[in-house]
């Protein structure tokens, strides 16, 4: 048998959200089930649902355990992985005497056949893509989609002037339609970024008391942008890279190989979700390297699509790391990972005033730069102001705490008020707590206690 | 280079209607974003000029495993509440504590559920109380309040009012008995009697005035629930009145050479006279006693009132021939029954024990369930394996049935193996559809039997040909609620 060490947790915290791992749960039940089975590096099982045909659930051990896409049912949930696969995978942690060793039935040797297919298409696809780039082909691709984003920004400025002409307490602006007809159109122009940034500002309006100037500022930045997209040519790469970057124009790993690459340990600080709208989310993984470098592993997924979370929060990886490019390099992937992490390393912080001229540094390279990670050597998290919170550091310098963090109470709790060592995003405003380190150098993620 | 009001009221109404002057539409843009980067990039941290809170310590208590914790965000949503008290005990069990970062959520779940309350008692730590006292006062479910007559007497709501004289009960029952004498004559008789039930938590003879003002309450039960604390106090008026009336009455046959039985001999008056009544002793006979004649009830009633150990001194008798007296008596029931209800109301483990192993079914539901509960663990146990081990199949007519409700320790592997060989013999006799009764005993005892056994309903069902599909859901339930135990209490060492 392979040496699938999954337990029930992980199997759990794999389901997409809490209600598949519950149903999950339900039906990891035996005798639920029209038949299971698996062998050496597979599972399998059939489950008779609603449908008048049992629902056929395939999985791969091997292909799971390198996190690569494994799992298949015929049932018709839009989650992925669904119940039964969580089911399935249950019975195989908890009890997997319960499952029949056997030869896979045909509908598991023709789903194999097919995965092992998709993975030698893949592999003819990464060896293409290894190839020599057509230049000729990929300066045509790049001009038609300038042309593209350019003609979207010249209908985008005329809409922002028009917006300032009317005056922002146009009552219009507090419809959810209207910004959302402009995103749509700078979909159509191939710009994905400003679409996810307009239907940011859609909120603005309805959810903040002093919105008008915070407002403004947004669609100043968004004209700032229209207006250094009309000299991106002019730009070196990195600059261009930045501009990108916020349009939603990302580059393709493939295309940065050949960018900085930096083997260092790196410790994994914190992992922060966010929807950004309806279908879409995004997931920002901060690592700080011994070298004193922070990378952002930065993911995006559509629907219920899990994201990775191989990397746990708290430990210490020794990987190579390739940084997309940018004027402040900052968002990375990992290109290669040596041995296990370790738990339990400690983490230097910085004072409150020194990590913000970091960020005031990097800022001045990159200004379209927004979220930073902040590790602060000694904070104390204390209410202040109504239903504000800060965190403030032993000689009384203090930055506002985010008021989209939902446990203050446990950071409270975790220092009893003494000191702590806090890592977070700082956005130009605010600090977003995602991990402590404790006094006996425990460091706790903070996404994994319900909000309080 | 700062927005001016004049440029924000500008941009609020709009250009067209309020021209700014020296700037247009675009300028507006770049000036607003100019401003948002100057402020970001030369933001510096502000003094805050506050003391700071005093700080806490941690206790010495080793923490439990991460794993461990992270399933209190599972059992705050698990359909099955009960799982969260096994949780918390496990962690006392341990001499272990809550890592701190989970206390507010010990504090929350605690202020949302009060059936966890008890449970999450002892996890709320000192820095648990050092959160609620300086920060967060509403989560204070575990602390009476600072002014807790103000509670008692402001409060309209009951459970709020009942919450703050429990607490103050257990700390100051002089205080809390002075609440309760305070608003007395203009709370409900529900309410009267709810609080009365507070009363058992440190009763003493200092409650005895105001007990028995209450025997002369105009509502029925109030005046028996009176009675009934009074009878618990040997040293009570209460007490010594009806011993007085009922010790001279009672007399002990013992055998003459080999002539006579060893026993109990009654001289009652047979008629209920004003002081008797008042003192708790009742005309009418209880639907629960149907069978019983009025004059074995009055006698059932005196002889309930009188701790069983008055008759081991008065007539030398050991409590196996105390026992052995009973059992030659007439009318047995009515005897055995008293029995147990003096034996339960003195709280006397050893006869007891006696009582359930020998007796039980001379003894009425009603006193033999508290009477069970009185025993510690191991004795339980011991007597329902013992019980178990006849050759009738678990179901809700086995003496053990009810009896396992009223344990409330995790069972042992010889007794979950042992309830599950006796469900095996009933399946394999009867063919019947489970009674509703009986399915929710089986979920019920999910939560006590030993989660090792998890697989262990399906090995029963397997040996059935065809088992009826009530059986099967109930054994996939009692499979979920095991398997989920089973995982926690694994988390606790993993």
């Amino acid at each position: 048998m392979t040496q699938f060490n999954w337990t029930n947790i992980d199997v759990r915290q794999f389901a997409p959200d809490t209600s598949v791992a519950k149903e999950g749960q339900k039906l990891a039940v035996k005798e639920l089930w029209r038949s299971i089975g698996r062998d050496q590096y597979s599972l399998w099982g059939e489950y008779k649902g609603s449908e008048s045909a049992p629902y056929q659930v395939k999985i791969d051990l091997l292909r799971l355990m390198n996190g690569q896409p494994a799992t298949e049912c015929t049932c018709k949930s839009r989650k992925t992985p669904c119940k039964h696969v969580i089911a399935l995978l249950l019975i195989f942690t908890d009890r997997p005497e319960d499952l029949t060793i056997a030869s896979p039935p045909e509908f598991m040797k023709t789903w194999l056949d097919k995965v092992a297919q998709r993975s030698r298409r893949e592999l003819d696809r990464k060896k293409r893509a290894a190839k020599p780039i057509d230049l000729e082909r990929r300066a045509k691709t790049i001009s038609e989609r300038q042309a593209k984003i350019s003609a979207g920004f010249e209908e985008l400025e005329l809409w922002l002037l028009n917006l300032i002409r009317q005056g922002l307490a146009d009552p219009q602006l507090k419809q959810a339609s209207f910004w959302e007809a402009k995103a749509a159109r700078m979909v159509d122009a191939q710009a994905p970024g400003i679409a996810t940034w307009l239907r940011e500002l859609a909120h603005y309006p309805t959810q903040q008391a002093d919105w008008v100037q915070p407002l403004l500022e947004q669609l100043g930045r968004m004209y700032l942008l229209i207006q250094s997209f009309k000299r991106f040519d002019q730009f070196s790469e990195p600059v261009q890279a930045d501009l990108r970057s916020v349009i939603g124009w990302y580059y393709k790993k493939e295309d940065v190989l050949d960018g900085e690459i930096l083997r260092d340990q790196w410790f994994v600080i914190g992992r922060r979700e966010q929807e950004l709208d309806q279908k879409l989310r995004s997931q920002r993984l901060w690592l700080q390297g011994r070298n004193g470098r922070s990378a952002l592993i930065l993911e995006f997924a559509y629907g219920d699509v899990p994201f990775d979370t191989t990397l746990n929060v708290g430990s210490l990886i020794d990987a190579e790391i390739c940084f997309f490019p940018s004027a402040y390099p900052l968002r990375a992937f990992i290109v290669q990972q040596e041995g296990e992490p370790i738990l339990g390393q400690s983490l230097h912080g910085q004072s409150i005033l020194e990590n913000a001229h970091r960020y005031s540094a990097a800022l001045a390279k990159n200004p379209w730069l927004i979220e930073y990670s902040f590790i602060v050597e000694a904070g104390i998290i204390r209410p202040h102001k109504g239903n504000g919170w800060i965190l403030r550091e032993p000689d009384g310098h203090y930055m506002p705490v985010s008021s989209q963090f939902t446990r203050p109470w446990s950071l409270m709790s975790l220092g009893g008020g003494h000191p702590l060592r806090v890592a977070g995003e700082w956005d130009g405003r605010t600090f977003y707590p995602l991990g402590a380190l404790d006094f006996d150098d425990r460091y706790v993620d903070f996404s994994e206690i319900p909000e309080n | 280079m700062t927005l001016t009001p004049e440029l924000i009221t500008a941009v609020t109404i709009g250009t067209h209607h309020a021209p700014p002057t020296g700037f247009d539409e675009g300028q507006i843009l770049i000036k607003a974003v100019t401003e948002s980067l100057r402020r970001s990039a030369g933001w510096i941290p502000k003094q805050h000029s506050q003391a700071l809170t005093p700080p806490i310590s941690d206790q010495p208590e080793p923490l439990c495993r991460p794993a461990a914790a992270r399933y209190l965000g599972d059992l705050i949503t698990f359909p099955q509440p009960e799982v969260m008290n096994e949780w918390a005990a496990e962690i006392i069990r341990r001499g272990e504590r809550l890592p701190n970062e989970w206390l507010p959520v010990v504090l929350m779940a605690g202020a949302q559920e009060r059936q966890w309350r008890d449970a999450l008692y002892p996890l709320v730590q000192n820095r648990g109380r050092w959160l609620v006292t300086h920060f967060k006062r509403h989560w204070n479910w575990f602390d009476p309040p600072r002014n807790p007559t103000k509670t008692w007497t402001g409060s309209a709501i009951a459970d709020v009012r009942l919450d703050a004289l429990k607490n103050l009960r257990r700390m100051r029952p002089d205080k809390a008995r002075a609440l309760i004498e305070q608003t007395w004559k203009t709370d409900s008789a529900n309410f009267r009697l709810r609080v009365f039930e507070q009363l058992l938590h440190n009763l003493s003879l200092e409650d005895e005035p105001l007990l028995e003002r209450a025997l002369d309450d105009p509502v029925v039960d109030i005046r028996a629930y009176a009675a009934e604390l009074l009878k618990r106090m040997p040293e009570s008026r209460h007490y010594q009145r009806l011993s007085a009336r009922v010790i001279p009455m009672v007399k002990c046959q013992r055998p003459n050479g080999t002539w006579g039985k060893l026993k109990f001999d009654f001289d009652p008056p047979y008629s209920l006279d004003d002081a008797l009544n008042r003192d708790g002793i009742l005309p009418n006979v209880p639907s629960r006693y149907r069978n019983m004649s009025p004059e074995k009830w009055f006698l059932h009633q005196l002889f309930a009132s009188v701790s069983p150990r008055v008759w081991c001194e008065r007539f030398d008798l050991t409590l196996d021939e105390l026992l052995i007296a009973a059992e030659n008596t007439n009318p047995l029931y009515a005897i055995f029954d008293a029995l147990a209800w003096a034996t339960y109301r003195a709280q006397d483990l050893p006869l007891a024990y006696l009582l359930l192993e020998h007796h039980d079914k001379r003894i009425n539901d009603r006193h033999r369930l508290p009477m069970f509960s009185l025993l510690s663990s191991d004795h339980q146990e011991a007597l329902l394996l013992k019980r178990l081990g006849d050759s009738h199949g678990l179901d809700q007519h086995h003496p053990a049935f009810y009896m396992l409700h009223y344990t409330h320790h995790r069972w042992s592997a010889a007794l979950s193996q042992a309830v599950l060989d006796s469900l095996k013999r009933y399946l394999k006799s009867s063919t019947a559809h489970p009674v509703k009764e009986l399915i929710e005993a089986l979920q019920r005892f999910a939560l006590l039997m030993d989660p090792e056994f998890h697989q262990a309903f399906d090995t029963v069902l397997e040996e059935e040909n065809s088992p009826l599909p009530a059986w099967i859901e109930m054994s996939n339930h009692v499979n979920r609620v095991m398997a989920f135990r089973r995982g926690m209490l694994r988390a606790f060492n993993e």
